[in-house]
């Protein structure tokens, strides 16, 4: 004998036996969700279906006892004629006039005395799904905030923080046809794939459901809605710009991009606890290259990691909270990279090894040595490779303005050292440089992130000299080596130069007339003139002597400074001395913030907690 | 300076970067092309137009919003600066009357305090308190009511 067990454990009949207790004591959405989830695991009973016919009969709402008819029809047996009887079928329910507007000569009443267009702006300002309750403040407010409900073009389902039944979602959706713009997770009792083909009206009836307007999706949770649709016209998408999702297999979109079922599509970020696979013959254009156009017009990519928006891509990124990001071998990449000619922006974890890794893509054997992106996307103006490991040679286009290679190494081996929680490539291959790329290839960009990255004393200082001075305006040369990331170095180590860049005591000569004394900062405000962001964070040999150096740079905006050696004469003499500046990114728990001279109108904020220091 | 009339005949002398705040008035002084002439605000009381011009002359300094596509921002926050919740301490009538000046006046952030204002008495409030707070007859009857309320009772926080 099989027990017959629920998802939490509970037998179907115990279940029915909750719910009817809930029904008893007026828990009406307890038992609902009782009943939803006898649905939800067994389908093939009628237990489930009788229960929610009878506790939405109870709760007198129509929609919801219809809903439960159109599944036990469609997804249960729909057979059995005592149930065709509970369920009283009358499909589809009535849809709200998104247009009307009633007559009222009450003075006092916003929604009422203001016209439609102003009683929606002011309703947006609050929770969509908290309208809801001002149906209940009278007939007139029922009718306006109905109708301003079926004009909203947006509905983001993460701002409810109970969990409602999926149904739910469908009358909701239903009633929003013109809604351009839809956030769904994982808060609707049904599993999720169902959950999106459903709400989506992805499954068959697509006409029905659909969303010729639908311009942004984004799906918090696992799916695979696009595997669902192989072969079936996508009405839905077709209008669709902006796609994030977290999709259980990269192949589903990929395909859909080089079939261009996506031809509108400008920003996608797709997201998933495995890796990247973008196999030799599962995608068609990979097997008829000579014929394949790429249809896709697609400008901002986002692998696993960060949102790039490309108007202001320093500050507004937005980290995904996705268990394990992925990772992606440059081959793979370079498929991805074939079909999409117009991409502007792209941001991921690239891995370029040798070694057989299960996070690797395609089961490449070799190494790749020189990746060359001005071949595939000319038009590539961002790039974020944090925490990759990169190859020795990275071809760009000379419209490059944004570059992130934080946390990257170009090493053969990787030797991967476990340092408070965080994983770091260690440097063992000291023969391999960051050997990113030509000259002029890195002419035009104005932001460089380097971070934590395998380049020391001398090597960064030649990298540097490599940027153009006339428009690098954002500088990042915290945390070199990564390895003394969060560590005090050892004063005694740092006087001799330690391991720390900053205090490399090694001569300098890139054919220049600048010469190295020892004093990398002042180098970087020589090669430098125009940066407006400077960040020379976690490294220690930097102190209130050498912070001087900076002095001449004029147009220097922000600076951070935190877990250096600089005290409060350090940040007082910057604060004197920069005109422009605006915020100091100091470590505020090191810092006699009494003895600081302050200055009207710049902040002075802690690095690592974000605090704006006040007096 | 500007000559403004309201609809009552009222006339205002305003200084002009003042009454530029309202897109409307800019284009209209463009379209005249000379700042002396009368302009009429034919929708708008002077009671009203006084209030709103006290507004336009406190916020005459304020940058402009370049990006009128900043709705996300907006949408983030109902908070209303310090000066502006004062002056929006007025009786409803007035508060809708400023607010349907300012959508007729075109000024966009006036307009945008106002239906903060108005969210801010709405928000967290339960039907009864909504109705005191406008004033509003509850013309369901009891069954009707509960009925709705039941209706609408799953998109109520638990």
């Amino acid at each position: 004998m099989t027990i017959d067990n629920g998802p939490w454990g509970l037998e179907l009949d115990i279940l029915a036996r909750r719910s009817s207790v809930a029904v008893k004591s007026g828990h009406l959405h307890l038992a609902l969700r009782d009943a939803i989830e006898m649905i939800r695991t067994w389908p093939s009973r009628d237990l489930g279906y009788v229960c929610a016919a009878k506790i939405c009969g109870i709760m007198k709402d129509r929609n919801a006892l219809e809903f439960v008819h159109h599944f036990y029809m469609t997804v249960g047996k729909g057979d059995d004629p005592e149930m065709q009887k509970i369920l009283k079928p009358s499909w589809p329910p009535q849809e709200t006039d998104g247009n009307s507007f009633p007559k009222s000569d009450r003075i006092h009443d916003p929604l009422t005395r203001l016209p439609p267009e102003l009683v929606d702006h002011i309703l947006g300002y609050l929770p969509y799904f908290r309208l809801y309750r001002l149906k209940s403040v009278s007939k007139s407010w029922q009718d306006v905030v109905a109708a301003s409900l079926a004009r909203r073009v947006s509905v983001d389902f993460t701002q409810l923080s109970w969990p409602i039944p999926f149904f739910r979602a469908q009358i909701i959706l239903k009633q929003l046809r013109r809604v351009r713009s839809i956030v769904l997770c994982n808060i609707m009792y049904w599993s999720v794939n169902d959950c999106v083909t459903h709400v989506l009206g992805l499954d068959g009836d697509s006409q029905r459901y659909a969303y010729p307007d639908l311009e942004k999706l984004d799906i918090q949770m696992r799916t695979s809605v696009f595997r669902n649709t192989v072969g079936v016209e996508i009405p839905v998408f077709k209008n669709l710009k902006s796609l994030e999702i977290c999709i259980a297999d990269s192949v589903e979109v990929v395909q859909r991009l080089a079939d261009g079922d996506l031809p509108m599509l400008k920003i996608l970020s797709f997201y998933n606890r495995h890796d990247i696979v973008v196999p030799d013959n599962e995608i068609v254009y990979l097997n008829d290259s000579n014929a394949y156009t790429p249809h896709s017009s697609l400008r901002v990519l986002s692998i696993g990691t960060f949102i790039f928006n490309p108007e202001n891509p320093a500050t507004d990124y937005r980290y995904l909270q996705a268990p394990q990001r992925h990772r992606l071998s440059p081959r793979g990449l370079s498929r991805l990279l074939q079909i999409l000619p117009h991409l502007s922006s792209l941001s991921c974890v690239m891995v370029n090894t040798s070694v057989g890794d299960s996070h690797f893509v395609g089961g490449i054997n070799q190494q790749c040595k020189k990746f060359e992106f001005s071949k595939w996307t000319p038009k590539l103006k961002i790039i974020n490779f944090f925490q990759s490991v990169i190859p020795q040679v990275l071809r760009f286009t000379k419209s490059l303005k944004w570059v992130d290679v934080s946390y990257c190494t170009p090493i053969t081996l990787p030797t991967c050292v476990m340092q408070n929680g965080v994983l770091w490539y260690a440097d063992m291959n000291p023969g391999n440089d960051l050997g990113l790329v030509e000259t002029d290839e890195l002419s035009s960009v104005s932001s460089m992130r380097l971070s934590a990255v395998n380049l020391r004393g001398p090597k960064l200082i030649d990298f540097v000299a490599r940027l153009n001075p006339v428009v690098l305006t954002h500088l990042y040369v915290n945390s070199i080596p990564p390895l003394n990331f969060g560590e005090q170095i050892d004063p005694a180590e740092a006087e001799n130069g330690g391991s720390d860049f900053l205090a490399h005591p090694t001569s300098y000569r890139p054919g220049s007339n600048i010469s190295y004394a020892g004093r990398p900062l002042k180098l970087i405000a020589q090669l430098c003139p125009n940066l407006r962001l400077l960040n020379i964070a976690n490294s220690r040999s930097i102190t209130d002597s050498t912070i001087r150096d900076l002095e001449s740079m004029k147009s220097l905006e922000k600076v951070s400074i935190y877990r250096t050696s600089v005290t409060a004469a350090g940040v007082s003499f910057l604060l004197r001395t920069l005109p422009k500046l605006l915020r100091v990114e100091a470590s505020l728990n090191e810092i006699n913030m009494d003895d600081v001279e302050l200055r009207e109108g710049v902040d002075i904020v802690d690095g690592d907690t974000e605090l704006v220091y006040h007096r | 300076m500007v000559k403004l009339t309201s609809s009552d005949g009222e006339s205002f002398d305003v200084e002009k970067d003042v009454a530029e705040r309202s897109v409307l008035i800019k284009n209209m002084i463009e379209d005249v092309g000379d700042a002396s002439t009368e302009i009429p605000i034919p929708n708008v009381t002077a009671n009203v137009l006084k209030k709103v011009l006290e507004w336009c002359e406190h916020h005459k300094s304020d940058p402009i919003a370049a990006n009128e596509d900043d709705t996300d921002a907006r949408k983030k926050s109902t908070d209303i600066d310090e000066w502006d919740q004062k002056f929006m301490q007025v009786d409803q009538e007035m508060l809708f009357e400023i607010i349907l000046a300012a959508n007729y006046l075109d000024i966009k952030a006036l307009l945008e305090v106002g239906c903060k204002t108005v969210a801010n008495m709405i928000k967290g409030k339960t039907p009864e308190e909504i109705r005191r707070t406008f004033n509003i007859q509850n013309d369901f009857t009891p069954e009707e009511e509960a009925q709705i309320r039941r209706e609408n009772e799953w998109a109520e926080d638990r």
